[in-house]
């Protein structure tokens, strides 16, 4: 598939004071080696990666507002985010950040909107970042960002502009975010700490080891069911109605790669929780990262061609096999299972 | 002469006529279903520090209960589409009557007192006629079911008493059939029509209210009451990322008034609220969202206040000022000012409802 070039940043430079309690003494058990497994392999590397490219993409923006210039790294934040989005607990759950990072999918076409009044008004939200980190979350995030840089009617602006200005702002806002979830993630009594202390007398969020891993477990699952059911899902439509204008991130040409990234972090993901070798998991992770390569398809337009759809409902179909192979590899080793009101309420 | 018969069944009788209250069951202030680590059923009776005091097998998953105003005696409702609903004595812990829902209707979980305890009202499917209603049972006569009348709309489902003995009904208006996906798959999407029911203690319509019609799709399932305020709590049967409200106040012969917390809390809860109630202090009101593990916090003028998070969150209830909040984690929490674990039976997965009961002597 076709790729645009990325900025990295070598994590190393960051990851320098994680303090961690993993598994603990007296609470080491296999549910609590799981989830230190995943708190350090998993999701500290990737909250760390998200704060640094959110970084790197307000330094761009700073340095060169413009629409192409600023492409490059608006696209390596996105693809750190798709390694962090999945974990909706916590720092990124709090005050609904995982949505002002996001707004997706936006049905009522709020982002344009949101962003025109903006500009029409100059509206000086932009010169604060305290007053900007109040304006709708339609026109915060990744997703603002992608109108700025990706959509015709937006990203013609010039250095020193008001929309220049804008893109500073929304660039500013989203690192601070982003920040924001790296401290609260990695500090000393941070949320990496509250996951590997579960059951620990002092706390108060996770009573015990099976609920942090319960808790892991369910945003495995969840992100993949998200993939499968919004971003594969929503494009897809009805084979009478394909929605291609519909998939997630068209406009920068993502839509494929956010699949496969979501899958990616869901695979790493499943090796640090599972126990053993999740063999039939990360097969059939694999054989959906290989079916989104071979669709060469980048935003999915091919939902309106019977051929195309058809391969595209597949590699949903497989996300969703994924989800049962990680029941058997990861759920039934550790003795988890999905929420018992979450999954069926009434 | 007295036989030897005769004077056990006086000492028995003796013992048991004498108006037993809930003070005779431990005074238990909630009552919750669960099911445990074998995969076991049963309601709960809590004390007011969410201990267990009594457990009562239940045949088969369980919903909420209906608590008499005076006797320590509930009505334990199966889950839809369960026929079954037990009448439990929470002093012994054991099932005095078994009721069942009459041919060709179920029951949908929830049921109330009213006429001082005599009369128990549950919400029912007549699915042989695709139409809600409302089973009339009269404790004095055994629990022998005495009349059915309408519910004014498909699906009810919690059914409340006012002071007065004014029923408000939450009329969902999801068809379904046992024959349907065992009683869960909804046939009416494109037409339904949810609705907040009020009949007077005669059980006739007097009010009744219907949404706009862009929210059609908001069925109304569960209700709060304090002071003639009616706190209804919606799950929207559309798209799980519209943004639309999860919970109305009511005040009977004003118009509903929705709320919504700010948009991305409020898309937080992926259109779904599961049980709603009032703090004790009826300060504030409260729905849970276990399909994400979220409180909604709203003030009764319709202000959004606060969020918090708890996984797999369901059941809650007013508590001193406050509330109980329930979790399918074995978890039982306090909620005022701050959040307070009160008891974590980690091998009890509550289910959706919790329900308060009448604090009398």
């Amino acid at each position: 598939m076709m790729m645009t070039p990325f900025v990295r940043i070598p994590l190393s430079a960051f990851a320098t004071s994680i303090v961690l309690f993993a598994g603990g003494g007296a609470y080491a058990g296999p549910q609590a080696d799981a989830v230190a497994r995943v708190v350090t392999q998993h999701a500290v590397p990737a909250v760390l990666d998200f704060s640094a490219q959110t970084k790197a993409l307000e330094v761009a923006a700073k340095s060169d507002c413009t629409a192409g210039a600023l492409a490059p790294a608006y696209n390596a934040s996105f693809d750190a985010w798709m390694g962090l989005q999945h974990l909706n607990i916590g720092p990124v759950e709090a005050d609904a950040r995982g949505l002002t990072i996001a707004f997706w999918p936006d049905k009522k076409g709020m982002i344009p909107k949101a962003l025109a009044a903006l500009i029409a008004d100059q509206d000086a939200a932009v010169a604060d970042a305290s007053e900007f980190a109040h304006v709708s979350i339609a026109a915060r995030g990744l997703f603002a960002l992608e109108f700025m840089i990706f959509d015709d009617t937006f990203n013609a602006y010039d250095q020193g502009s008001y929309s220049c200005e804008l893109v500073q702002a929304i660039t500013h806002d989203l690192a601070q975010t982003a920040d924001h979830i790296a401290q609260e993630w990695t500090r000393e009594d941070g949320f990496a700490a509250t996951l590997t202390t579960a059951g620990a007398a002092n706390n108060q969020r996770y009573l015990s080891e099976t609920e942090a891993a319960q808790a892991l477990y369910t945003m495995l699952l969840t992100g993949l069911e998200n993939s499968a059911e919004q971003r594969i899902g929503r494009p897809l439509g009805s084979f009478e109605k394909p929605r291609p204008k519909r998939a997630e991130a068209y406009r920068s040409g993502r839509s494929a790669r956010n699949v496969m990234l979501s899958v990616l972090a869901a695979r790493e993901f499943a090796a640090a929780m599972a126990p053993e070798t999740p063999q039939k998991t990360l097969e059939i992770l694999d054989e959906v990262v290989t079916k989104l390569q071979d669709l060469d398809d980048p935003s999915f337009a091919s939902v309106s061609d019977p051929f195309g759809r058809l391969k595209i409902e597949i590699i949903g179909q497989r996300i969703e096999a994924a989800t049962d192979a990680i029941a058997n590899d990861i759920g039934v080793p550790l003795g988890i299972s999905a929420g018992f009101n979450a999954s069926d309420g009434d | 002469m007295t036989s030897r018969r005769g004077f056990l069944f006086g000492a028995v009788a003796a013992s048991v006529t004498p108006r037993l209250s809930w003070a005779d069951a431990g005074n238990p202030a909630f009552l919750g279903a669960a099911r445990d680590k074998n995969g076991a059923f049963a309601l709960y009776g809590l004390s007011a520090e969410a201990q267990i005091l009594f457990r009562v097998d239940l045949p088969a998953r369980g919903h909420a209960s209906a608590a008499h105003p005076t006797r320590p005696e509930a009505v334990a409702f199966a889950r839809r589409p369960g026929t079954y609903a037990l009448v439990i004595d929470c002093v012994g812990g054991q099932v005095l009557h078994k009721m069942q829902a009459p041919e060709g209707r179920h029951f949908m979980g929830h049921g109330v007192f009213v006429q001082d305890g005599d009369i128990l009202v549950t919400t029912e499917n007549n699915y042989a006629e695709g139409k809600g209603c409302l089973g009339l049972w009269q404790r004095s006569k055994g629990y022998a079911r005495i009349a059915e009348v309408d519910s004014h709309g498909i699906g009810p489902h919690e059914i409340r008493a006012m002071s007065d003995d004014t029923l408000v009904v939450a009329n969902g208006g999801i068809l379904t059939h046992p024959d349907h996906g065992g009683g869960r798959d909804k046939l009416n999407l494109d037409t339904m029509q949810p609705s907040l029911a009020y009949l007077t203690p005669q059980f006739e319509l007097e009010e009744q209210h219907v949404l706009a019609d862009d929210l059609h799709h908001a069925s109304i399932r569960h209700l709060a009451l304090h002071d003639g305020l009616v706190g209804f709590a919606m799950q929207w049967q559309g798209d799980p990322f519209d943004i639309v409200p999860l919970l109305g106040l009511h005040r009977r012969g004003a118009e509903p008034v929705l709320c919504e917390a700010p948009l991305a809390d409020q898309l937080s809860m992926k259109a779904y609220a599961s049980s709603v109630a009032f703090n004790g202090a009826g300060s504030e009101l409260a729905i849970t969202s276990s399909k994400v593990g979220r409180i909604h916090r709203f003030d009764p003028d319709g202000t959004f206040l606060s969020a918090i998070s708890r996984a797999d969150v369901s059941g809650i209830a007013p508590k001193d000022q406050g509330y109980l909040a329930s979790d399918g984690q074995g978890t039982l929490m306090s909620i005022d000012m701050d959040m307070r674990v009160l008891n974590a039976a980690s091998d009890l997965a509550w289910d959706n409802h919790l329900v308060s009961l009448p604090r009398l002597g």
